[in-house]
Formats: structure tokens, sequence, C-alpha cells
């Protein structure tokens, strides 16, 4: 094995915490080789997020640096990774599962002859790679059938990240060539929505309404729950596609992350992009009608039943139970 | 896709709007961020929902359908024979994560219970 390499996403300098779960993924895949994952670092200048990166536990660091890596671009990403892959042939390439990668790493894989196995949730002896199949009802294990490269990608939450300070790790440098022409697309500065005037981030209550709710018209019946409890009404994302609640009381992967002490789901099936924003609460109680619905892998406790009576039940009883 | 035709791509779009040199797409980021792309075409895009309501076929439009011709390609006539390099071998139930303690009983016997749980072993009531 010649080695897995682990991509470290930042924004605007600073890694995210998903990038280091990669790291510890990429690590756990290393092991089976008896070995250490190699980061790699890519941008216009990455001095400081390669040191940062070298005290992690990764056995070397890679700066893939060019000035037209300034700014995302999904061909500029693409084009640099590739130069580097075919200098270097890896055995893997682990990245996190976000946004920015699921726009350029399929790409990247392509251009090499591969897929990415994307999602990715454990990593398992072979390697085995375990992922969500039919929105988290199916599990499905996939294994690489060609030499490398192996494209990977983990979802967030499924590794646990290592937060131990190793020794500075060697820090090399990968200079792509890189033409401006092969920059297909021009890239607007990224800007935020709406001014957010709600920080669920902060709350330590949560009730959230999903597609169970079934009209706007009977919001209040979850909103009555909330103000009962004193907690903060959160949405899934169909809810504020609908436009019923605002988009920054959105949780999830395109909304907010949150953890607080209770999570109380209504109607929430539980699609993965939901999870991942919010799998982290300390307790976790869902309400649905659907005994197999994906809410009920991660819930504490859960109630099987009909929405539009148990939720009434329940604000009298936590009424009650307040007086 | 975008990638073996040879053209840019565009993912997680929101809103599409024609420009003389191309498109200009607005891109969903993560937590809360969104971006303007501009790309020239022919271009991939894949849209994120919300961005466009859904239209539902009408009675006709669905009896019509039945009447529209199909036609099947296969991989052979496409002169494409692209060995697989990743095999799913295994399908499984998901693996629980968390033990879950479903709540029996009525509607009101159930709250009742809930709010015990919450009151006594999640202590936030």
């Amino acid at each position: 094995m010649s080695g897995v390499y682990v991509v470290i996403e930042d924004r605007g300098g600073r890694i995210t915490r998903l990038s280091w779960e990669a790291v510890a993924a990429a690590n756990i895949l290393a092991a089976q080789s008896g070995a250490k994952a190699n980061a790699i670092v890519i941008g216009a200048q990455t001095d400081t997020i390669a040191q940062e990166t070298a005290t992690k536990g990764v056995g070397k660091v890679v700066r893939i640096e060019h000035p037209l890596l300034a700014q995302y671009t999904a061909d500029g990403f693409t084009a640099a990774l590739e130069q580097f892959i075919r200098a270097e042939s890896p055995d893997y390439i682990v990245f996190p599962h976000s946004y920015q990668v699921r726009d350029y790493a399929p790409a990247l894989a392509a251009r090499l002859g591969r897929v990415l196995i994307g999602d990715v949730t454990a990593i398992g002896e072979g390697p085995v790679f375990t992922r969500s199949l039919m929105q988290g009802r199916l599990s499905g294990q996939y294994k690489s059938s060609a030499s490398g490269p192996c494209f990977v990608s983990v979802q967030s939450g499924a590794f646990r990240a290592d937060s131990a300070q190793s020794a500075a790790a060697e820090i090399a440098t990968f200079a792509p060539t890189i033409d401006a022409a092969q920059i297909r697309t021009k890239p607007g500065e990224p800007f935020r929505g709406t001014t957010q005037t709600v920080d669920l981030g902060s709350a330590p209550l949560i009730v959230a309404v999903g597609r169970g709710i079934k009209e706007a018209d009977n919001l209040p019946l979850v909103q009555d729950l909330a103000s009962a409890l004193g907690a903060e009404l959160a949405a899934s994302r169909p809810i504020c596609d609908n436009g019923w609640l605002p988009i920054e009381r959105q949780v999830g992967s395109s909304g907010q992350t949150v953890a607080p002490k209770l999570y109380l789901a209504v109607g929430i099936s539980g699609a993965i992009q939901h999870l991942v924003g919010m799998k982290g609460s300390q307790c976790i109680v869902a309400i649905n009608k659907d005994a197999e619905a994906p809410i009920f892998e991660v819930a504490d406790y859960g109630i099987v039943g009909d929405l539009f009576e148990v939720i009434p039940a329940l604000t009298e009883a936590i009424k009650t139970a307040r007086s | 896709m975008a990638e073996l035709m040879g053209v840019p791509h565009a993912s997680l779009i929101l809103h599409v709007e024609k420009t003389d040199r191309g498109l200009t797409v607005k891109r969903e980021l993560e937590e809360g961020w969104f971006q303007n792309i501009d790309l020239p075409l022919p271009a991939v895009l894949m849209i994120q929902s919300g961005g466009t309501k859904l239209r539902y076929a009408t009675l006709m439009g669905i009896k019509k359908a039945k009447t529209k011709e199909l036609r099947k390609v296969s991989a052979d006539q496409l002169g494409v024979a692209a060995t697989p390099t990743a095999l799913l071998e295994k399908i499984t139930l998901p693996q629980k994560q968390k033990s879950t303690q479903i709540i029996p009983g009525s509607a009101k016997e159930a709250a009742a219970s809930l709010v015990e749980k919450l009151k006594f072993e999640v202590r936030v009531l």
C-alpha cells in the first residue's frame, strides 16, 4: 500500500471539525497496513493550516498550493488533486463529506476512472466501507474492486476526531500546474441569506417539526408545545422549503447544527441530512407514526403514534407538571 | 456526469438565470451561506430542493403519458462496457446507534410517561 491521504478542508483559514473526523477515519484505514494517514491541505496560502494539521497525528502533510486555488472552484481543485494523485499514486483518498467535497470529488474520481464511495459511516477490515441506502433504512457494505486510487468520503459525526496533539509531522509542498483557462466557472463571494435572528445553537431545549405536521395551519399545535416547554422551535428542511417557517429555524446539513439538552422531533422521519444536524443532542425524543422511521435509530425515547393526538396530550401534561 | 461529458458543472442550485455568456446560478453552501457562480453553456446542473415548485401531473397528462413512445437503450448499443470500480457486497439493516426506549400506551398515557422521564431522567422540567 503506497498510502492513505486525507484532504483537509478549511473555511477562511479555520479547519472544519469534519476534517478532523476524516483524519480519524483515514487513520483507521491506514492502520490496517500498520501506517499513518498523510494529510493534504489545498489552497493559495496553506502555511498556517499545514502547521496546525501537522500536529494532529498524521504521517506527513502535503501543501498543494497555487494562486488559482485561492477561492474554491471544482475545476481548480479537481485539476490540482488529479496531478498530485497521478504523481503520488496513493491507494486511498479520504474526504470529509461536505457540500464542497460533494461538488468536486465525484468529478475527480471520474477523471481517474473511479467512483466516490460517499457518505461512509464505518470502515471495517478489508477494508469494507459502510454507507446508508434508501434514506437510512438499509445499510450497504462496499469494497473497492479496482487498484488504487479509491475515493472515500466520511459522514459528519460518524468518526470521533482525536483531539490529542502529536509531534509536528514533516511538511512537503506540491505545486500543481494550473492555467486560468482550465477554470470554467467564476465563483462569487459567499453571502448569508438572511440576518440570523434565532440562535438555535445556544438553545438548551428544542422542539423540531417535520413533514408529519402536514399543513402550515397545524403549526400552532407544535408552537404551543414549544412554549409550554420553554423551547425554541426548529424545523426540518421540507417545512422551510415550503416557507412555513423561516430558514434560520432549519436544522440539518444545510441549516444549523445543534446539540441541546433536549431535542424533541415531531413528525420528522430523520433523513440523514437532518440527523447530522442534531444527533449530538444529549437527549433525543421522537414522535412519529412510522415505527420504522430512521429518527428512531438515534432517539433515546420514542412514541409511535399520531402526532395530532400525542402533541396536545403532551402539551397538557407539561403544563400540569409545570404548574 | 459533467466530467465524462467534458463540460462544467455546479451543484446544490436554488436559482438559475440566463446571462449573455451562459448562466448565473445561486448555490447553497453550508450553515446558511450562499454563493453565485457564473458558468458557460453547455453545463450540468444539480438542483437543490426548495428552489422550484413541483409540477404535479394532471389527469389528462397521466392518460397521455401512456401513449408516449418509450425507447430503451442498452449499454451495448452505446458501446459502453465499464467494469465497476466499487462493489456493493452486502446489504444489512442499519445498526442502532442508541437503544431507543419506546414509550407504550395511548396518546395520553404515553404523554404522561414521557413527562415523567423529562422530569426525573432528562431533568428538563
